[in-house]
């Protein structure tokens, strides 16, 4: 029996991956990657479903996961975002080259704009790099078939392949056919030695490349893997065509629908922007007069066009480089293209920025209201979180990838080390709980062993809260929520990396937590000291578990406030607003969590807790 | 098949995309072809969050500048960011209780007048329905519900195809058990406005 629901591009994945028989399927956390796993997980625990979903460490403990499944002859699939990938890189590349015996999707979500990552890379072109088939969904509906089918050629040439939707696909909500009782078909596994593959020596690697060329060429002519029309209703007459892969196509469509042009330019829809198949790409350019090229975010699709002279695109100049192919560029890419005049817009006044703040009541805000206390004048290296907001705060200096915060911590102690000036800055890192356990323990280490000085801050509140507060190793839970019992302790870890300074504190105790910091402070200064560690240990206020337990107090303004703006201006929180006309600052009860950490901040003690 | 574009926007916390999310399984469950874009990520920690709702025989989930046929804001300095989405045809439905930025709050930025915004907005659309969403949430017994006064408007005012009835099947069962009663009546405050 089927239903129809409701269903996030991200939650038909996940539905297709489980229809298409995985029964390994892992991932990181990221935007806009991150409901792709929970769906499976939700499936998992609703239906009662006999498979193997975990939240990993990181992408390539992912990767390497779910491969050895299908090393095993079971289907598989990883999730994660762009720049996972290229954590994940390293098992891709040689992957591909020993191939697998179940089908196995990587799911790599791309964040065009970019609207929630360091980058715009475009996964396409890793896939071209990694020499693997690479799908590309407009929609939700066809995340849902697509995967199947992907996981099919993935089986059938026994070669991984990457399905990557962009951001306005996961995130988009479509009405999807879903079956309501699922049925993941369990094979056995069953591992057959053969090491001039899976264990592959340089002299036998030569054969795989041999090998995965041959495949990809195979499977750029197969017949229901060829570009098709977007519309099934338009029909293959005209001078020109757009030729293309994902969402974008479907601005392009809206676009001449309203210009009544869709009967004179056939959308081409690639379902596999690479590897395209030769004389496919060569009759488009014998028919049409002029291609125009809509992908997201580089030439991939248009390199592989031989002949580029009747071809628009990027290469020729006719479309960004960067940023996200909104409707409106696409718009004005296609009246360009078609000749037409461009269309007037109505210019909107400008309204007031808002950005982005941490949540009141979050833990990190109390620790870097804490670390500016301690540290007035220094470099902090930041990382990627909820805690890179830390930026508002001017705490954070760098934010550069998972774990970066360490090394470059210690990097800039050796920077400045000898310096010449004689300036030596106070070094201050912050990382949270999820990101070190990803990529900042190997960091840690290394600092140690090469004996750099610094001051770091794990701002542990005990779950990944930027994507939606899934479970760390140290919670002991795992991803449909089942209790593992194995809870891995961070301040066993930074002891077993060798850090001889290492606190526990909770930031909401502010005071203390201060005194702490002042602590390690004279630590990294003193000729025998080292690297200190401060682990600030509080809970996520958006875990729900959390939120049972957690005493709100009443928080008020007395009229000892003078409207200085000290709380506002160095600790930022957006329950605390200034309202014109009033003579003190005022607390907006809707958005305050109280959690009572102004109390600490206000140097006049003009707010304090009731009762 | 005609169709409806609603373009929602409002400030992160707001439950803006509650609200898109009920429309667009109140269409699911009319039976209209739907699809809605969200954002999710940083921009959520209060940032400017935007979504869209479209309904009928369309591909794109998103709306392109000038093509919303319904603008719903949850705050008005958003009404008046949003406002590249609409045309001469489009019908806004607003709250008129400034979220004050922290840019505002911190002197950096200053707020628009708000009586200016609105007759701005007013003057270049169809029809404005502005209104003290925060009130009517208050009456209705939290302030977190002022989602549902304005969902309760837009079923009021938005001519869609689509019995509010249906919609309030959907609060009684989709949103928080905790919250439902003073859903439903926030939804029925902004109803019989």
């Amino acid at each position: 029996m089927s239903e129809q629901r409701l269903l996030l591009g991200n939650e038909a994945i996940g539905y297709g991956i489980l229809v298409g028989g995985c029964t390994t399927i892992t991932s990181y956390p990221g935007t806009p990657a991150s409901e792709i796993l929970a769906s499976v997980a939700t499936l998992k625990r609703k239906q009662n479903l006999d498979i193997h979903v975990e939240w990993s460490i990181n992408e390539k403990v992912a990767f390497e996961t779910a491969l050895a499944n299908s090393y095993a002859g079971r289907r598989s699939a990883v999730a994660m975002k762009q720049v996972g990938l290229n954590v994940a890189m390293d098992p891709l590349m040689s992957a591909a080259y020993t191939g697998v015996k179940g089908g196995m999707v990587v799911v790599v979500a791309d964040d065009p704009g970019p609207h929630s990552s360091q980058t715009e890379q475009d996964t396409r072109f890793f896939a071209q790099a990694a020499k693997v088939p690479v799908f590309d969904p407009v929609s939700p509906r066809d995340c849902f078939s697509l995967i199947q089918k992907a996981l099919d050629v993935s089986e059938a040439f026994e070669i991984p392949v990457i399905f990557r939707p962009t951001t306005r696909v996961s995130h988009a909500r479509q009405d999807v056919w879903v079956p309501e009782e699922i049925c993941v078909e369990q094979k056995p596994a069953s591992f057959e030695k053969e090491p001039t593959r899976w264990a592959a020596t340089p002299k036998f690697r030569f054969l795989l490349h041999r090998a995965l060329n041959e495949k990809l060429e195979k499977i750029a002519e197969k017949e229901e893997l060829q570009p098709e029309l977007l519309d099934p209703n338009q029909n293959e007459e005209g001078k020109v065509c757009i030729l293309g892969s994902g969402v974008v196509l479907t601005y392009a469509w809206e676009i001449l629908n309203e210009l009544e042009l869709l009967p004179e330019v056939p959308i081409y829809r690639t379902l596999m922007p690479y590897p395209l198949k030769r004389s496919f790409l060569d009759s488009l350019l014998q028919k049409y007069e002029r291609i125009l090229v809509l992908e997201e975010t580089y030439p991939v699709i248009e390199y592989q066009l031989r002949n580029l002279d009747r071809v628009f695109g990027r290469l020729s100049g006719n479309v960004p480089y960067e940023g996200e192919l909104l409707p409106e560029t696409v718009e004005d890419i296609i009246r360009n293209f078609l000749q037409l005049p461009s269309r007037e817009r109505v210019q909107a006044d400008e309204a007031p920025p808002r950005r982005p703040t941490l949540c009141p009541g979050c833990p990190h805000r109390a620790s870097f209201y804490a670390l500016r206390k301690v540290f007035k004048k220094g470099i902090y290296p930041g990382d990627i979180g909820c805690y890179t907001l830390g930026l508002n705060l001017n705490a954070v200096d760098t934010v550069l990838c998972m774990g970066a915060a360490i090394s470059q911590a210690a990097g800039f102690y050796h920077a400045f080390k000898g310096n010449i000036t004689k300036e030596k800055p106070d070094i201050v890192a912050t990382i949270g709980d999820s990101t070190f356990f990803h990529s900042g323990i190997p960091a840690l280490i290394n600092a140690v062993a090469e004996d750099a000085r610094f001051v770091l801050l794990v701002l542990d509140n005990s779950t990944t809260a930027m994507t939606g507060n899934q479970p760390t190793p140290e919670t002991g839970k795992r991803a449909s929520g089942e209790l593992s019992g194995k809870k891995i302790s961070i301040l066993k870890l930074v002891e077993a990396c060798g850090v001889e300074f290492v606190r526990e504190a909770d930031p909401y105790d502010v005071k203390d937590f201060i005194e702490i910091l002042k602590e390690a402070k004279s630590f990294v200064q003193e000729p025998g000291g080292g690297i200190a560690v401060i682990i600030a240990k509080h809970p996520c206020l958006m875990d729900k578990e959390y939120q049972s337990q957690f005493k709100r107090l009443k928080v008020r303004i007395t009229d000892r406030c003078k409207s200085c703006h000290y709380c506002i201006d160095n600790f930022e929180c957006p329950a605390l607003v200034d309202v014109p006309g009033e003579d003190r600052v005022t607390i907006d009860y809707s958005t305050c969590s109280g959690c009572g950490v102004c109390v600490s901040v206000c140097p006049r003690k003009a707010i304090v807790i009731d009762g | 098949m005609s169709s409806w574009r609603i373009f929602c926007t409002g400030v992160g916390g707001q439950g803006t995309l509650l609200a898109t999310y009920l429309i667009g399984e109140a269409a699911l469950t009319a039976g209209l072809p739907v699809m809605v874009s969200e954002i999710h990520g940083m921009a959520q920690r209060g940032g400017v969050v935007e979504s869209a709702v479209v309904m009928g025989d369309r591909k794109s989930p998103i709306i392109s500048d000038g093509e919303a046929d319904i603008l719903l804001a949850f705050e008005p300095s958003e009404a008046m960011r949003a406002l590249r989405k609409c045309n001469p045809n489009t019908l806004v439905i607003s709250n008129i209780v400034p979220l004050i930025p922290f840019t505002v709050s911190s002197g950096k930025e200053s707020y628009p007048d708000v009586d200016q915004i609105l007759n701005s907005i007013r003057n270049q659309v169809r029809k404005f329905i502005g209104f003290n969403a925060l009130e009517l949430a208050r009456k209705a017994g939290s302030e977190l519900s002022q989602n549902m006064v304005l969902l309760g408007v837009l079923f009021k005012y938005g001519g869609l195809p689509i019995d509010p009835e249906v919609m309030k099947t959907l609060i009684k069962t989709k949103t928080k058990k905790a919250y439902r009663d003073v859903n439903l009546r926030a939804f029925e405050l902004g109803f019989s406005l």
